[in-house]
Parts: C-alpha cells; sequence; structure tokens
C-alpha cells in the first residue's frame, strides 16, 4: 500500500509535532505529501494550512504570527486560521481578499502534541485517561523522521515474535522465539491486542522496574488505532504500568514521523525520565535499524505471494484485512506497485 | 530575457551603482547566480568589501523566500493570484509565452506530458 495514494488515509487524525515547538512559531510538516504549515494564533488556537501562499508561491512558514493572523514573509498577505486572507497591505482599503485563499485542515491540541486531519476525521483523537489522571504523569519521547512506511512500525508494535531477535539485546529472549498468541478484539477504526510475553530483564529495566529478577513478564494490553497509531499497555507484576503511545505520522510513502511519549505510574525519583527514554531509545534503534530495510510498499494482500507469513504474524494480517476493509468501504483499491492492475479483492 | 537583470540606480548626489544579476538556469530547481557591480566611484570612496556585504544580507534575504517557493512558476495568470505591483511579474509571463509560441512551443508543467526530443537528422 502506498499511502499517499490512498485518500481515505488523510480522513484520520495524526499528531504531527509537539505543541511546544510550534509555540515558538510557524513550522512546516509534510503530512501524507502535503506540505502545511502549523503555527498559533494570538487566541491561542493551533491552525493548520497548506504552506503555500496563493499569491507567489511562498511557504507561509517562513513567515510570522501578527495578532489572529499568519503572515507570508513575501508581500505580507495575512491569513487567518481558516485560511482566508484578512490582510493584502499593497491594497490597505481592500480588506483582504473573498473566500477561502490557503486550504486550511481540522487541528487541535491534545497530549502535549498538535494532530492534524486532512481530511473529515473517521474517528476521534482516543481518549486516554493517563493524561489527567494524577497517579500518571507524562513523558515525551521521541520526535523524529524514520525512513520506512508507517504500517511497517505498525505492524513490528504487535509482532510479539520480532522481540526475541529484534531485541536480543535489550529485553528479547532469543532462546526461547516462540511467543504466546495474543488475543484480539476488534472495535471500530481498531483492535486491541492482549497477551503475557515473558522477557529478559536488563541491568537499566531492573533499576527502571524496581525488580531484579533476571526475567520477567509483560502483560500487555495493546491497541491499534487505524492507520497508524499504537498504545501499548505493559503492566509489570509488581504494578508498574508503562505505556507507550507510539504514533507513525505519514509523511510520504517511505517515511514518517514517529512521535511517541509514555505514561508512568512512578516518581522521577522512583525512575529518572532520563532513564526510562535510554532504554525505550535502544529499543526503538534496535526497531529502526532492521524497519529503513524493509520495502515501503508492504503488501495488504496477503495471498499475492509477495511476502510469507507464520501465526504470530496474526496480528498484522488482521491490520492488512481491515485496511483493505476500509479501502473498499470508501471506494478505493489498494495502491501499490507490487500487483499493478490487478484488484486486491480479486 | 529570460533569466538576467541590470539595475541602474542613480542616486540624487550623480552616484550610478548598477547591478548586474545573471542567472543561469543549472535545472528546473536551481539556478547559478552570478552578480557585479558597475559603480562610478573609486575603491576609497566606498571599498567594495563594504558594497558586496550590504548586497550580500539583501540577496540572502532573498534567497531564504525564494528558495521556497515552487520552481514550476505558471505563465498563465491562472494558478496564482495576483496585485497591481505585480505587473512586471506579469509583463515577463506575456513576454515568455509570445516566445515560446513564436518557437512552436507551448509552456510545459510538471506533471503535463513531456514532449519527445526530436530525433537527430542521421535517423
Amino acid at each position: 500500500m502506498l499511502a499517499t495514494r490512498q485518500p481515505v488515509l488523510r480522513r484520520f487524525w495524526y499528531p504531527v509535532m509537539p505543541a511546544a515547538l510550534v509555540d515558538q512559531g510557524p513550522q512546516p510538516f509534510t503530512l501524507l505529501d502535503e506540505r502545511i504549515v502549523l503555527w498559533k494564533d494570538g487566541n491561542g488556537r493551533y491552525a493548520a494550512m497548506a504552506d503555500r501562499c496563493p499569491h507567489r508561491s511562498a511557504a507561509l512558514s517562513k513567515g510570522w504570527v501578527d495578532g489572529n493572523a499568519l503572515v507570508c514573509p513575501y508581500h505580507g498577505w495575512a491569513y487567518d486560521g481558516r485560511g482566508i486572507c484578512v490582510r493584502v497591505p499593497q491594497r490597505p482599503d481592500s480588506g483582504g481578499l473573498k473566500g477561502t485563499a490557503v486550504q486550511s485542515f481540522a487541528c487541535t491540541e491534545r497530549y502535549g502534541h498538535v494532530w492534524v486531519a486532512l481530511d473529515e476525521p473517521l474517528a476521534p483523537i482516543p481518549d486516554w485517561t493517563e493524561e489527567s489522571d494524577p497517579a500518571y504523569r507524562r513523558i515525551d519521547q521521541f520526535y523524529e523522521p524514520w525512513n520506512c512506511a508507517g504500517f511497517r512500525l505498525m505492524e513490528n508494535s504487535f509482532d510479539n515474535a520480532h522481540i526475541h531477535f529484534v531485541h536480543r539485546r535489550t529485553f528479547g529472549d532469543i532462546n526461547d522465539p516462540n511467543p504466546p498468541q495474543p488475543t484480539i478484539e476488534r472495535f471500530d477504526y481498531g483492535f486491541v491486542a492482549r497477551s503475557d510475553v515473558p522477557v529478559f530483564n536488563t541491568d537499566l529495566q531492573k533499576k527502571n522496574l524496581r525488580d531484579d529478577g533476571a526475567f520477567t513478564v509483560r502483560h500487555i494490553t495493546a491497541h491499534w488505532y487505524m492507520p497508524f497509531l499504537r498504545r501499548l499497555h505493559i503492566r509489570y507484576p509488581n504494578g508498574l504500568d508503562h505505556i507507550i503511545v507510539t504514533a507513525a505520522t505519514p509523511i510520504a510513502d517511505g517515511s514518517c514521523q514517529v512521535v511517541q511519549f509514555c505514561f508512568r505510574n512512578d516518581t522521577e525519583t522512583e525512575a529518572a525520565a532520563a532513564d526510562i527514554i535510554a532504554f525505550d531509545r535502544r529499543v526503538t534503534e534496535e526497531d529502526r535499524e532492521v524497519l529503513e530495510g524493509t520495502d515501503f510498499d508492504a503488501p495488504l494482500d496477503m495471498n499475492s505471494g509477495v511476502e510469507r507469513h507464520m501465526p504470530s504474524d496474526q496480528p498484522g494480517l488482521l491490520m492488512r484485512r481491515m485496511l483493505l476493509e476500509l479501502l473498499a468501504a470508501h471506494g478505493e483499491t489498494e495502491q501499490t506497485r507490487h500487483y499493478a492492475g490487478r484488484q486486491a479483492a480479486e | 530575457m529570460p533569466f538576467s537583470r541590470k539595475m541602474k540606480v542613480t542616486y540624487p548626489n550623480g552616484l550610478v551603482h548598477i547591478i548586474m544579476t545573471l542567472t543561469a538556469p543549472i535545472d528546473d530547481r536551481q539556478s547559478q547566480v552570478i552578480q557585479f557591480l558597475l559603480r562610478s566611484d573609486s575603491e576609497a570612496d566606498a571599498p567594495a568589501e563594504n558594497l558586496i556585504k550590504f548586497d550580500r544580507q539583501v540577496t540572502h534575504e532573498d534567497m531564504t523566500i525564494l528558495a521556497a517557493c515552487d520552481d514550476d512558476v505558471p505563465l498563465s495568470l491562472v494558478g496564482e493570484l495576483h496585485m497591481p505591483t505585480d505587473r512586471p511579474g506579469l509583463e515577463m509571463r506575456r513576454m515568455l509565452g509570445k516566445l515560446l509560441a513564436e518557437h512552436g512551443e507551448a509552456e510545459v508543467r510538471r506533471g503535463a506530458p513531456v514532449p519527445q526530443p526530436l530525433a537527430s537528422a542521421a535517423e
């Protein structure tokens, strides 16, 4: 599937940037090949628009905010958050231009990040109660582009078999390569997978988890929110919650912006945020090393013969099936280079 | 036409400052900018270094904006919005369109079919 060629993927919310970055001034981002500018107006409202002045195509992200308007750096034409031109300095009496001059997109702030939907969203941004629960803290972990398809990171997140190979140096046990099968329940635009995975406990993790055992068990409740968002809730035997939210926000067919934060029900004294990030950093680097070498045009049709499968691939296969159903429900077929001209539903 | 300009500025005291900006198209996205000055004063009057310093700052300001603009500029007046001060740029578009027409060419935009190269005489 080539993400930028499936218009229905424009109908989902994606976290695109830490709000703190947008607070510093207008910022450019590329979402599904669409160049957008993110900015905050004088009333504190975040806005997302095409990063292109309709006059001479200058990047509005190089401009500045004046009150509730974003000012183009080239000739000073100014736009409100809906993309309406409210001022043309060379025509001071005109009051701007009639109609929408710059395309604007749905934009809001949640969990310390600015989220954007390019077309009318099909599903809301998930509610995660830990954000407002005083028992939990949020730790912002990563914000960086990866050269792989968002889908590859999603299927990786639910693939318990990769742990014992990709993460053999951090928490996997290469001598116990056959993981238990998760139980999976579907919901609208996603699923939840539950499993208990025995893992190796490194020295850094003994400290982070406050568990001295050589091995521990991850009680995993993992949500997949279509198409490129997951929440991985790991509960350790001592009651510690490590809840990782990871978005693989699609930049283009072959790249995604990894946005990751976690919720923890312990304190900074018990486990320093820097140590928690350090461990997850090692783990994500291990994933990145492998995923950036994968084909970004992941075939959704599991019978195409392009990829081979095994029983532990079940979550990733369900993702493929559900994405194909989504495409079909919106009158689309899978766009791919693998079986050009063939209908995926055949 | 198409990518060079001579800008002569005469100041009230008679000083002549001529900026030559010659732009060679490398490809659709990149241009080699060659700029030199012709001045009616001497090095003792105004050191070249100071003159370059000011123009360096000005060209950097332009480059920041222009490097982020769409390189596939439409010659047709639709596709961009215009205002009265754009008149010179609009005249350029008109004249380039006329040049293309006189030589049997049509404007080629990205995404439009690219004309096939002419077969060489030997074929």
